[in-house]
This record gives C-alpha cells, structure tokens and sequence, in this order.
C-alpha cells in the first residue's frame, strides 16, 4: 500500500475516540432533536405512531426521574425533598469537616462535587484537594479508589483497554475500562457524566489490593450524590 | 445504510458508526479538541435535518464528510470572531493516555501542514480514504490529491528526518502535563 511506512507511523491517531462524556452528552442533545423532529407538524397518517412514540419515551424519562430522585444536566433540578438522606446510607461516611473540605477544593476549581456513599467494603475519605495540573478539578482519594471531578469534558482517549458502555441504575450512560498501566498495575476506570460534573472514577490494584471491577465500580457510581 | 430509513434513525445510525471518525477528523484538521467536540454536535444535528435530502447520488459516507467540512468551515469561523480564540489548545495534552508522547507527536506534525496537506493527509493517510473518495470530500481532482499528498508526505519525511524536533524544539525537552 502506498506511503505504507507513514500509514503506521500515524496508526495511533487512528485510536483516538470522542470523549466518553462527551459523547453521553452529544447524545443527549441528538435525542432532544430528535424528539423535537418527532414532534414536528405531521403528516396525519404518521401522527398516531409517532406521537406513542414520544408518549413512550416521555413517560419512561418520567418513570426513570420520579423512581431515582435525581436528574442530570439536561434537566430542571430535581425537588431537594426527592434526594434520599444520604448520610444516613452506605459504608462511606462523612464528618462535617470532609464535608466541608470538598465544597472548599470543589470552589476553587468551580466544580459541583458529589460524593460516594457506597464501596465494595468500609471505606472513608483519606484526602481530597483540587488540582489544575490540566483541567481543573479534584480528587478525592479513599482507601480503594479515587475520584476525578471536573467541570469539563475529561479526554479519556488513547485508552488501550477493553472500553464497555454501562449504564447507572437510574439508566444514566457510563463508560467503564480497564487495562494495565505502564507499570503493568491492573486499572479500572468508570467515565460518568451527573448534572455538569465529570466524573472519574478510578479503582487501581497495587499496594490496595486487585482493580475494582465492574460491578464494584458501579456501585460507588450508584451511590454518587450531590454534596449537601 | 437503506435511504428510506427516517431521518432519526439515520442520524442515531450514523452517529454510532461514525463519531470517532468525525472526532478524529475535525480534531486533526483543527487541532483544536473544544471545536472538534462541538462540530460532531453540529454534524449530527445537521445529518437529523438534511437527511431526506439526501438523495444518494453519492455514498453516505461521503455526503456525511461534505457535512463534516462544511461544519468545521463555518464553526472555525464563528470561533475566529471571538477574542480569545486560539487555533490549537493544549486540552488535547491535559490528560493522560497510553499512547502518549507517540500521539502529541503525530498531532505536532500535523499542526505543522498548511490546512490543505493537513486535509489530505487525514483523510488518505489517517482515515484511509480512496483518492477518488478524498476528491470528491475536498471539491479536488484526483490528480491535484495525489500531487498535494505527495508533497505534504515529502514535508512529514524532511520533519521525520529531522528527529521530531518540533518548531526547533526538541521532543525530549518538552513537557507534557498529566503525561508520565
């Protein structure tokens, strides 16, 4: 093949990939246009099939929001009467002080922080500071993973390990991978988008013991709620 | 892809199949990942509105990448309105990945092409684009994409040749932040 020695040098530009959150967020929006294509003026033969269509879809978004008690960036503010009492559920606790700590960092880098409640064991908080080593953001540290909050869509590209879409219990999109570093240290990582937050969620082996894996993954990402 | 599919359908098809490659493409003629992102956007929503004007004449591919160029024109000039605009971020750096320093550098190669060696390079070289395909996405005649491509690959080869020094600047004296 012609220029073959330059098609390989150019071979790893070929593995880049749009942003996991921001495609979660691309495809948000595709399906507000699309409802609203939907919904356009119609021909009378088409109406009835499309608008069950919409009434479907309506009605699920309904279902999925009233049963979560939480919404994403795309829609209004959930009451704060529909949140569950966090503090009273999971295996991660926080002090006033923790508390008060991230709403500091997250301020100063302009991030909407949420907190983990659940962990695959007892866990706590063992650190968290805001960072503008590339975009701003903070990490919070706990014994078995950390996580990466930010404001702006992180590039997650380049990845070379087995990327999986998975989805919350609220039905919210995620992206989960996993590989082995350069210092061939297993590394599972979990992408989610929660209202304008970016949110990573990294479970590393190591010193701590094996990489999280999924399920353990989503389930710090199920228990995700807004710092309160 | 059947053409008689609506145009949601179309669109949600589409996008799957082909985002990254949208991505790729705008992020490496732009070098500007914020833009990039924006114009996979726009393409899609313009794909959902155009679609039944669409009338086959030449591959979806093809008038999906007439879309993408067209996109990528109007948004970069919007973009060059604003005050603070810069043509090449450096958010494409700010995090880590695998491939790391192997990637910057075919990125920093790319960003030292004229748009139109840029353009052909991504398309035939990175996107893997047929001549004939690539004529027809850049409004070009297949002879002037293969003399601009030859060209463009005698510029990569001298850059090469140069050790990767990019600007004058040594790989290995630059740094790379959130990159081990």
């Amino acid at each position: 093949m012609e220029y073959q020695d330059l098609r390989e040098r150019f071979q790893v530009l070929s593995n880049v990939q749009l942003p996991p959150a921001k495609d979660v967020a691309i495809e948000r929006v595709l399906q507000l246009e699309i409802e609203k294509y939907r919904a356009r003026p119609l021909r009378m033969h088409r109406r009835s099939t499309v608008w069950r269509r919409v009434g479907t879809v309506t009605a699920a978004v309904a279902v999925v929001a009233i049963a979560v008690g939480m919404v994403t960036s795309h829609s209004a503010p959930a009451p704060s009467n529909t949140v569950a009492p966090v503090t009273a559920q999971g295996n991660i606790q926080y002090t006033a002080k923790n508390k008060a700590d991230v709403a500091q960092q997250a301020q100063a880098v302009n991030v909407t922080p949420y907190l983990p409640y659940e962990g695959p064991s007892a866990d706590q908080l063992q650190d968290v500071k805001a960072t503008t080593d590339g975009e701003p953001r903070i990490v919070l540290t706990y014994k078995q993973f950390t996580v990466q909050e930010q404001a702006v869509s992180a590039d997650h590209s380049g990845g070379t390990g087995i990327s999986e879409t998975v989805y919350l219990k609220d039905g919210t999109k995620a992206f989960y991978n996993h590989f082995n570093n350069q210092r061939n240290i297993p590394v599972s990582l979990l992408f989610v988008q929660l209202g304008n937050t970016y949110i990573t969620i990294q479970g590393t082996g190591g010193d701590a013991g094996p990489a999280l894996n999924k399920e353990q993954m989503l389930q710090i990402a199920n228990s995700l709620k807004p710092l309160k | 892809m059947n053409r008689k599919i609506d145009a949601a359908t179309a669109t949600e098809q589409l996008y799957s199949l082909y985002k990254h490659d949208v991505y790729r493409y705008a992020r490496y003629t732009t070098g500007d990942t914020g833009l990039s992102e924006d114009v996979v956007q726009e393409v899609f929503v313009r794909v959902l509105r155009n679609w039944d004007k669409f009338r086959g004449d030449a591959g979806v591919k093809t008038w999906l990448w007439k879309i993408v160029r067209s996109c990528i024109v109007d948004m970069a000039r919007k973009q060059s309105r604003q005050p603070d605009a810069s043509p090449f971020d450096e958010t494409i750096r700010s995090h880590g990945s695998q491939s790391g320093n192997a990637l910057f550098e075919m990125e920093d190669m790319l960003k030292q092409l004229s748009a139109a060696y840029r353009d052909v390079v991504v398309l035939r070289l990175i996107e893997d684009w047929s001549t004939h395909e690539t004529a027809t996405i850049l409004g070009w005649s297949e002879s002037k994409v293969k003399t601009t491509l030859h060209r463009a690959v005698q510029q990569l080869r001298s850059m090469m040749d140069e050790g990767g020094n990019v600007n004058g600047v040594p790989r290995s004296a630059r740094t790379v932040p959130g990159i081990e």
